[in-house]
């Protein structure tokens, strides 16, 4: 069985390396990067992840437009979506247009944000 | 000669005897007498020493009233002075409600009403009344007499003789007094009811003063009542704006430093798998970044409670399960605690925001926890007020305590009694808020040396 694929959208390049290091040590998932809204939305439709890792705050397209944009288009639209944010405690339940969805907060550890991503991964 | 001029003497002096002898009672359907204060007069020794007896007399009331101390003492001054000065059964002082149009009794002397009785109240369809309406004294010698008077509602302590008056500054009727039987018997003299108008003029000036400065006193209270309302909550707005900008800049902060501090706690964690166990000294410095970063992160949180603490999400909730909860999340913290529960079983629950809540209380024992040196007691109440229909949790602990100065500023933002990164001063203002927003009530009494009490009071949940 391959790994899950998994995609993650934030401005800040160096987190988001960082995660693709640690999540991919585990030897379960790979992860793709984008770094901006537009990119993520392009790259959702290329990989199909088994979810994505989404940033709220960004340049651009924020994470609102971001899944707005998944939600109307019916090819993505089932993707399982995991926010990271700077504004939850730690881990939360979404309120607002995340409403639904997992908060995570950007300081969490690596055994938190794998055990968060296998929680909630499709398949 | 001589015997002519003796018998003149003899007849003038027989003269003066008599006019001393026929001084005629005085009703009220008589014209008033005045006694001519001239050497002429054949009365005139003893007019002159009534007035002067009512002069001093006059005089030492006066003195007496103005030292009077409020409304009540000034009435009773009056009542006195009628009462002893003319040696009467009964005085009564009547107060005058023109808003309601009733009298009640105020003071009263030589005359005693049952206790068991209601209060005496009298409306305007009795003696008093009329006394009122004609504003002027009715002086009655006999009331059996009087069949005008019998149709009028009875006042029982009006018997046979009286001197009704009213008591009135410029228009406003204060009261009627009443003065009823001389002990020595017959009616009442014209000077005995004008020294009673006397009492009842100078009575009522000083009724209005004393009326006038306790209206004043009244006022003054109810304006520095206000003035404390209106500071108070001029307070409340300049806190509620410092909070709102402060969690303004809060919020700001936080995402500007999670988003560094995430990339410290990705990049440590990274490099902690690279680095082979067997260096100890590089695991044990990366472990060192990590703490500082988790520990840089729990500010950033408080920040971030801090700015939140705006709204709540509210379910009916079980307190005690609450507090259970949170002890058994800072049980590593209260190692060195001796915890004692006194729990009330069978609460009702609680509309709170449980999170919130645990935030509070979870708050509270670290603070206790902290404050515990050595070893220590933490005792946690939990009961419900029927009465008040609230629910107290009362947790307190034998710590170092908190000193008198620093417990009126322990609920300010920022403000801590801990040293250098053990605590961001913002705990005690978040669970205040929280708890405000619940509408509840967070109190700390604190000794020095002896422990802090914190009392949270909620609301039932209805």
């Amino acid at each position: 069985m391959g790994k899950k694929k998994i995609l993650i959208i934030d401005d800040e390049d160096n987190f988001c390396n960082l995660v693709k290091k640690n999540v991919e040590k585990t030897n379960e998932f790979e992860v793709y990067v984008a770094t901006n809204g537009n990119d993520g939305i392009k790259l959702i439709k290329v990989v199909k992840p088994d979810l994505i890792l989404l940033d709220i705050m960004m340049p651009g397209l924020d994470g609102g437009d971001v899944v707005s944009l998944i939600r109307s288009d019916s090819s993505i639209k089932d993707i399982p979506i995991v926010f990271l944010t700077s504004l939850v405690r730690k881990n939360e339940a979404g309120a607002g247009f995340t409403k639904g969805y997992s908060l995570l907060a950007k300081t969490v550890t690596v055994g938190e944000l794998i055990a968060c991503i296998k929680k909630n991964v499709r398949g | 000669m001589v015997i002519l001029f003796l018998l003149i003497a003899v007849l003038f002096g027989y003269m003066i005897a008599i006019s001393f002898r026929q001084k005629k009672p005085f009703f009220s359907q008589e014209p008033p007498q005045q006694g001519s204060l001239s050497p002429q007069n054949p009365s005139y020794l003893e007019d002159k020493i009534w007035y002067e007896t009512e002069l001093d007399f006059l005089f030492k009331f006066n003195e007496k009233l103005i030292s009077a101390f409020g409304l009540q003492d000034a009435v009773r001054c009056i009542t006195e002075a009628a009462h002893n000065f003319l040696s009467i059964e009964r005085t009564v002082f009547l107060t005058w409600d023109k808003n309601s149009e009733q009298f009640t009794l105020a003071c009263a002397m030589g005359w005693c009403r049952d206790r068991s009785q209601s209060p005496l109240v009298i409306g305007n369809d009795s003696i008093s009344g009329l006394v009122i309406h004609n504003r002027e004294a009715l002086v009655v010698a006999d009331l059996s007499e009087e069949s005008y008077l019998n149709k009028l509602n009875k006042e029982e302590y009006l018997q046979k003789a009286f001197i009704s008056v009213p008591v009135i500054y410029k228009n406003e009727v204060l009261g009627v007094l009443h003065v009823c039987d001389k002990k020595a018997p017959g009616p009442f003299t014209q000077r005995e009811a004008s020294v009673v108008m006397s009492i009842a003029r100078v009575g009522a000036i000083t009724l209005q003063n004393v009326r006038l400065y306790e209206q004043a006193l009244k006022r003054a209270e109810e304006l520095r009542i206000a003035y404390d309302e209106l500071k108070e909550m001029q307070d409340k707005l300049t806190q509620m704006e410092k909070l709102k900008a402060i969690g303004q800049l809060a919020s700001g902060v936080a995402h500007d430093m999670r988003n560094p501090l995430g990339i410290i706690i990705q990049g440590v964690s990274y490099l902690e798998q690279l680095i082979p166990s067997a260096e100890k000294e590089q695991l044990e410095t990366l472990s060192m970044i990590m703490d500082s970063a988790q520990r840089a992160d729990g500010i950033v949180v408080s920040l971030l409670d801090f700015s939140r603490a705006t709204k709540l999400e509210l379910y009916p909730e079980n307190i005690n399960s609450i507090l259970e909860n949170c002890l058994n999340l800072v049980k590593t913290e209260l190692k060195h605690v001796k915890v004692i529960r006194q729990i009330q079983e069978g609460l009702p629950k609680v509309s709170v925001d449980k999170n919130k809540l645990m935030q509070v209380f979870i708050n509270l024992f670290m603070n206790a926890a902290h404050a515990i040196v050595g070893n220590g007691e933490l005792t946690v109440r939990c009961f419900l007020k029927k009465m008040e229909e609230v629910i107290i949790v009362e947790i307190e602990d034998t710590g170092t305590g908190i000193s008198e100065e620093n417990l009126k500023r322990i609920f300010d933002p920022f403000f801590t009694t801990k040293g250098p990164g053990k605590g961001t001063g913002l705990g005690l203002s978040v669970s205040q808020n929280i708890i405000n927003l619940h509408k509840g009530l967070i109190e700390i009494s604190s000794q020095v040396g002896k422990g802090t009490k914190v009392t949270v009071t909620l609301r039932i949940s209805k």
